[in-house]
């Protein structure tokens, strides 16, 4: 008899008691979906004088005069896509090729040491990837540009400069001169691929060493037995095999790219004008947050900045999304990723 | 390139002759080359990978040491440091090759789980300490940085020979032939592992106490005024210290609730708009964030560490949400199954079964949102803002390594550089310790 009437009050007592921690776990994970809309909110509130006065011809625009209270962003909207889709023009092979030397070519030994150093670079501050590129490759950068500006020792250079100058004070610029250096700082839109080309590196090639490593042997091996070579094998079986989780990879170091911000704000040179060479200066919408959010003392100022936040708040949103879509479209069927 | 051969090759699987055909004939000399070509092309490129981060981490190592001036000598004696400085890179190696042997053959001892935690504590020391004792030595070099930015080298090329040692002595035929020949004991194994990490602290403490320059500024004073000599970065390592700490409790908090959440209630109807909004968090810019926590605290009541904090928290969270969720999902059914089938309720299940097994994961995945925010200075420019005297005090302005890497760095004077670099070797030194740390602990899972 005890037993029957404990047994009910036993497990009421417990769904009772799960039932109240489901609820605090439950209360405590919707934080994350209240820092979400949270976030909406202060950046739509802040960005509101913006949207008001200004409205769809921010995006358009291109004067961006804090004086004037002109905003216009149409200069670090392009800065910002052309860094992030250079920068991953130029990373995508050598991450691939540094995850296939991971996970198909190194030895056991020697793959897990690359592996983790491949890891650090993740691990390395945005800070001091600035840092590096301030202190260490724009000196490189601006000796090679000096030349341009020695008329003795260099008159073909010091010539392109003199005409390219010309062009770019008619607002044009040529195919040749957009590879002219209008400054001999280091700093600008080339060092800022550069040094982004570095920083994501690493997320494209973590992502893509693991799914290499889950293409399964049979798929190797059948290819080995039809004779193919090791290339082959990897070109034809291994890669398109993989190729969704490849794709998530290049898109989550794309989502990176476009948001990075201080390494880039040190190295860009914080200009809007528009970009005439390589080697000018420009800007990103994350490097104008960086820069002038603390300067700006005019709501309207204040507000724009903020405005372009929103601007990649919702672009980290739609590559996220996108991320999705492309790895449930390209995934072969049969793999769980 | 060799497409027509490589059709070939695909069409292959329609006939059985073709396949005889294709071995009789041999790889034709157009696909060898291209396998060999692509072969190097591929090694290249893995190297231009891993070089930047020798690079900075060289570069660093030159530059940073001499502003933090652990030990100071006389300089103009380059040939007195290239003697010194190559006996070190020799007992760097082979104190780190000898270290991994002894971990190697620890491990493999089939010892017990406990000598085997310590084991591996130690086993990832040597690397650690050897790092610092090259700091002692990189004093020497102060205005001799090529060869600083070698012992840099040395430093990341210390871990990846102790791997491999590791590996190697943890082959049970190595292991055999060893432990043989040597006919060592076990607890003579443990002194071996222990014994480079005793002989390169007691070499980094005979050399601070005999040359008396070890010069402790760098960690215990605030900033000299811009663009004067001397001072350290006090302020920063307190608020870097205090500020991560408040970021944790969010970050650890909702991170792993939310884990707890996707993975022990996969059938609630929040759930996947809780995973998609996590993963959305997780792919915000940091800058972005500060923007938002300014909005929420700065805007109202200034500026401080715990709008900082809050920033670095709504960062962690998404990293350690991912990551317990991963660890959660991996403990067996069964295991929870046991757990029920005693009558317990479902929570002291999660508790006190499904969360400790999977603590080690868990402890990784907190370690590495650590590692990640603890280098971010973006959000923390219109957050915390920083401060150039101790602040013990969150409610109040407050300075951190990246913040003052970040302002140093893009200072026009000289010794605020040099503070930059310095401040830049020790949080790299830091986070990389951290993700070292992230490494073991999830190796053992």
């Amino acid at each position: 008899m005890s037993d029957a009437s404990k047994k009910p009050a036993n497990s009421m007592m417990s769904s009772g008691s799960d039932r109240i921690f489901e609820y605090i776990i439950l209360a405590l994970a919707s934080i994350i979906v209240l820092i979400f809309f949270v976030s909406l909110y202060e950046l739509g509130k802040e960005s509101w004088p913006t949207l008001q006065k200004i409205g769809f011809n921010f995006f358009v625009t291109r004067d961006w005069n804090p004086v004037e209270n002109e905003y216009g962003a149409i200069s670090m909207i392009i800065g910002t896509i052309v860094t992030s889709l250079a920068a991953l023009a130029l990373s995508v092979p050598l991450a691939i090729a540094s995850a296939l030397f991971i996970a198909e070519y190194a030895p056991k030994w020697l793959a897990d040491p690359i592996g983790y150093l491949v890891e650090l670079l993740a691990a390395v501050p945005s800070v001091v990837y600035g840092l590096w590129a301030l202190f260490v490759i724009a000196p490189v950068l601006n000796k090679w540009q000096t030349t341009f500006f020695d008329a003795e020792n260099y008159p073909d250079r010091f010539q392109l400069f003199l005409d390219c100058s010309k062009l770019w004070a008619e607002n044009q610029t040529s195919f040749q001169c957009f590879f002219v250096p209008s400054s001999a700082s280091g700093r600008g839109l080339a060092l800022a691929i550069i040094i982004l080309t570095v920083m994501i590196l690493p997320y494209t090639a973590s992502v893509a060493r693991d799914v290499i490593k889950l293409v399964p042997q049979d798929q190797r091996e059948a290819m080995y037995a039809l004779g193919a070579t090791k290339w082959e094998v990897i070109s034809r079986a291994i890669l398109p095999y993989a190729r969704a989780g490849i794709m998530g990879g290049v898109i989550l170091a794309l989502g990176r790219a476009l948001g990075e911000t201080l390494a880039v704000a040190m190295v860009i040179g914080d200009s809007q004008d528009t970009i005439k060479s390589i080697w000018a200066s420009a800007s990103t919408m994350a490097s104008v947050i960086a820069n002038q959010f603390g300067d700006a003392q005019e709501e309207l100022h204040r507000s724009s900045v903020v405005t372009l936040g929103f601007v990649l708040f919702f672009i980290s949103v739609i590559v996220n999304m996108l991320a999705r879509f492309v790895i449930q479209r390209l995934t072969p069927k049969g793999i769980k990723l | 390139m060799s497409r027509s051969d490589v059709s070939e090759v695909s069409e292959m699987p329609e006939t059985m002759s073709g396949a005889t055909t294709q071995m009789q004939v041999g790889i034709s000399p157009v696909r060898k080359f291209a396998n060999i070509g692509m072969s190097i092309i591929i090694l290249l490129a893995t190297i231009l990978v891993v070089t930047p981060l020798i690079a900075i981490f060289g570069y660093l190592f030159a530059e940073g040491i001499g502003a933090i001036k652990l030990i100071e000598l006389p300089a103009n004696n380059i040939r007195h440091t290239l003697t010194a400085g190559s006996l070190l890179l020799a007992l760097t190696i082979m104190v780190s090759i000898l270290s991994g042997i002894a971990l190697g053959q620890t491990l493999n001892a089939k010892s017990l789980p406990k000598f085997k935690l310590i084991s591996n504590i130690i086993g990832g020391a040597p690397a650690i300490v050897l790092g610092i004792s090259l700091f002692a030595f990189l004093g020497l070099t102060n205005n001799f940085n090529g060869f600083g930015t070698l012992f840099g080298i040395a430093a990341l090329v210390t871990p990846v020979l102790f791997n491999v040692s590791e590996r190697i002595a943890s082959n049970p035929e190595v292991l055999d032939n060893m432990s043989a020949s040597l006919k060592i004991p076990k607890w003579a194994t443990g002194l071996l592992v222990a014994l480079p990490l005793l002989l390169a602290a007691g070499f980094l403490i005979r050399q601070g106490l005999a040359l008396d320059y070890l010069n402790l500024d760098f960690f215990v004073k605030s900033p000299a005024p811009e663009g004067e000599a001397g001072g350290g970065l006090a302020n920063a390592i307190t608020g870097s210290f205090i500020m991560l700490t408040l970021a944790s409790i969010i970050g650890v908090v909702v991170g792993i609730s939310g884990g707890i959440f996707l993975a022990e209630y996969p059938r609630h109807p929040l759930m996947p708009i809780v995973r998609f909004l996590s993963d959305v968090l997780a792919g915000i810019p940091a800058i972005v964030m500060g923007l938002v926590a300014y909005g929420i605290l700065v805007s109202s009541r200034g500026f401080s560490g715990y709008a900082g904090a809050l920033a670095l928290g709504f960062l962690m969270i998404p990293i350690v949400v991912r990551t317990t969720e991963e660890v959660l999902k991996l403990v067996p059914v069964t295991v929870r199954e046991a757990g029920l089938g005693l009558g317990l309720p479902q929570w002291i299940v999660t508790l006190r079964i499904v969360l400790p097994a999977a603590a080690s994961g868990i402890v990784t995945g907190i370690m590495l949102a650590l590692a990640r925010v603890a280098g971010e200075a973006a959000p923390l420019i219109f957050t915390a803002f920083g401060s150039n005297i101790v602040n013990l005090n969150p409610s109040q302005p407050m300075s951190a390594l990246p913040l003052e890497i970040y302002r140093g760095a893009t200072s026009a004077y000289d010794e605020n550089q040099r503070m930059a670099k310095a401040g830049a070797l020790l949080l790299i030194s830091m986070i990389f310790v951290a993700s070292l740390l992230a490494r073991k602990f999830s190796n053992r899972k």
